[in-house]
C-alpha cells in the first residue's frame, strides 16, 4: 500500500506523468496522433479506476501498464502500421550502415517489431526500467521479458547494422563483424 | 543503466532523440482530456444502463417475477452489498446464493457481499458428468486485515474472448461458455494462463483466466452444452463456489 497516496492527487499525477506515459505511447504506436488518442485513454481510465489502485506497485508502472495495454489496444483496432506499409521483400535500404541513432532508421526498424517486443525495447531503452517492472507492466515474467528483448535487440541489430546491400562476408574468424559487432 | 554495450547506448540515445523529437505541451489538469473531451461519454453510458435498468424491471414485473429472456430463476438472495471498506467477520454463517440458467439469450446476476479474503484465488473442477463444481479459494486476511465483499458475476459468453484489459484473443475450448468475474479480489502475481485448468470432462472442458486486473479477476469456463448456474459462499469464509449443471 505504500504507493497507494499518489493517485490521491490525480491532477498532479497527471501532469507530473504525463510525458512519460505519452512518449511510451508514442514509442509503441509510432503516430503521434495515436498516441496523443491512446495517452487519453490510458488516464480516463486511470482515473476511473482510481480507487482501485492498491499501491503495491509505483503508480508509474501501474500507469504504464494501463497506457501500453491500450496502446496494443489502439494498434489493434486502428490497424495503424509503423510508419509506413513495410514489404519484406523490398531492398532499398542505404549500401552504408544505419545507425540506431539514426531518427529515420530506427523508426523503421521499430516498425520491423511485434508491437509487444517494441513496449518492451521503449520501456527498457528509454525508460531503463528492471526486468520486473517490465514484466509487472507487460503481465509476464521477468524471464519472458528477457527473451523478449533478446530476440528484439537481435532484429534490431540485424536491421541498423547489416543493411541488405551490404556484400556478404565470408564467415571468417578474421572478420571482425561477423556476427553483428557483439 | 539498461544500455551496456555499445549498440544498446546507441539504441538508447537513439530512441530519446525519437519519441521526444515530437513537440509536447506541458499538460495541466484543467484541460486534461478525461476532463474536457470526453465529459459526456460516462454520463451516456450511466445513461443508457439506467434506462435498460429501467425496462428491465418493467419487463420483470410484466413477467411476474420471471427472468424475460429464460426460464425462472431465483434472484439473489438480499444480503449485504459489498464494498471495499472495512467489514467485520460476520459471526452468522448464513448461505448467500443465486442461480439461473442459460438460455438463448444473455442472462447475468450479481451476487454482492460474499466475504472472500482479499488474497490469492483460484479455481478447481470436479466434473462427474453432469455437475462441475468451480471453487475459489482465498486465504483469511491476516495481521488484523480487514474483510472485503466479492462480486460475483456470472455471464452467458460467447467467442470470441479477449483478455482483460489488453484485448488480446483467447481461445477456449467448448461450444457453450459462461463467464464469471470476480470484483474486488486481489490479483496474483502470475501471468494470465498460469492457472488455466483443462479439463476433460463431459461437462466442462476448460477454466481460462481472462483477466486480472486491478481486482477484477474474470474466467471463461468452456462447456459442452448449455447450464444451469449457481453461486453459493458462506460469509466469514474466503470461497466462493459456482456450480454448473448440465441441461
Amino acid at each position: 500500500m505504500a504507493f497507494r497516496s499518489q493517485v490521491d492527487d490525480f491532477a498532479s499525477l497527471y501532469e507530473r506523468t504525463y510525458p512519460a506515459v505519452f512518449r511510451t505511447a508514442l514509442g509503441i504506436c509510432g503516430d503521434p496522433g495515436l498516441a496523443a488518442d491512446v495517452t487519453q485513454d490510458a488516464y480516463e481510465s486511470a482515473y476511473r479506476e482510481r480507487a482501485r489502485f492498491r499501491g503495491q506497485v509505483p503508480v508509474e508502472a501501474w500507469l504504464h501498464r494501463i497506457a501500453v495495454n491500450a496502446a496494443l489496444s489502439g494498434l489493434r483496432r486502428r490497424r495503424v502500421r509503423w510508419a509506413q506499409p513495410l514489404d519484406p521483400d523490398r531492398d532499398d535500404r542505404p549500401a552504408t550502415p544505419s545507425d540506431p541513432t539514426d531518427r529515420v532508421a530506427l523508426a523503421d526498424a521499430l516498425g520491423h517489431l511485434e508491437p509487444r517486443a517494441r513496449a518492451a525495447i521503449v520501456l527498457r531503452y528509454y525508460h531503463d526500467f528492471d526486468y520486473a517492472t517490465i514484466a509487472s507492466i507487460l503481465e509476464t515474467s521477468a524471464g519472458n521479458v528477457g527473451v523478449l528483448l533478446s530476440r528484439a535487440l537481435d532484429r534490431l541489430r540485424i536491421d541498423l547494422e547489416a543493411p541488405a546491400s551490404r556484400p556478404v562476408r565470408p564467415l571468417s574468424p578474421t572478420t571482425p563483424e561477423a556476427d553483428h559487432g557483439r | 543503466m539498461a544500455a551496456d554495450d555499445s549498440f544498446e547506448r546507441r539504441l538508447a540515445a537513439g530512441l530519446r532523440d525519437l519519441v521526444e523529437a515530437e513537440p509536447l505541451p506541458r499538460p495541466t489538469w484543467s484541460r486534461a482530456p478525461v476532463l474536457t473531451a470526453r465529459p459526456g461519454r460516462s454520463a451516456l453510458w450511466l445513461l443508457a444502463a439506467a434506462v435498460m435498468v429501467a425496462l428491465l424491471g418493467s419487463a420483470l414485473l410484466v413477467a411476474g417475477g420471471r427472468f424475460p429472456f429464460g426460464p425462472a430463476i431465483e434472484g439473489p438472495t438480499p444480503i449485504p452489498t459489498a464494498s471495499p471498506t472495512a467489514s467485520p467477520v460476520p459471526s452468522t454463517s448464513p448461505v448467500p446464493s443465486a442461480s439461473t440458467c442459460s438460455g438463448e439469450g444473455s442472462l447475468s446476476f450479481l451476487v454482492s457481499g460474499l466475504y472472500v479474503g482479499p488474497t490469492s484465488v483460484e479455481g478447481v473442477s470436479i466434473d462427474d458428468g453432469s455437475t462441475s463444481t468451480i471453487q475459489f479459494t482465498g486465504s483469511a486476511p491476516q495481521g488484523g486485515k480487514t474483510w472485503f465483499g466479492v462480486d460475483v458475476l456470472v455471464d452467458v459468453a460467447s467467442p470470441p474472448f479477449t483478455r482483460d484489459p489488453s484485448d488480446l484473443p483467447v481461445t477456449v475450448e467448448g461450444t457453450s461458455f459462461v463467464k464469471i468475474t470476480l470484483r474486488g479480489v486481489e490479483g496474483i502475481d502470475v501471468p494470465l494462463h498460469a492457472r488455466d485448468v483443462h479439463i476433460d470432462g463431459t461437462l466442462v472442458t476448460e477454466l481460462v483466466e481472462t483477466g486480472d486486473f486491478e481486482g477484477v479477476q474474470t474466467w471463461i469456463v468452456g462447456l459442452t452444452r448449455p447450464v444451469c448456474v449457481s453461486v453459493t459462499g458462506e460469509l466469514g469464509q474466503p470461497s466462493v463456489v459456482v456450480t454448473l449443471t448440465g441441461r
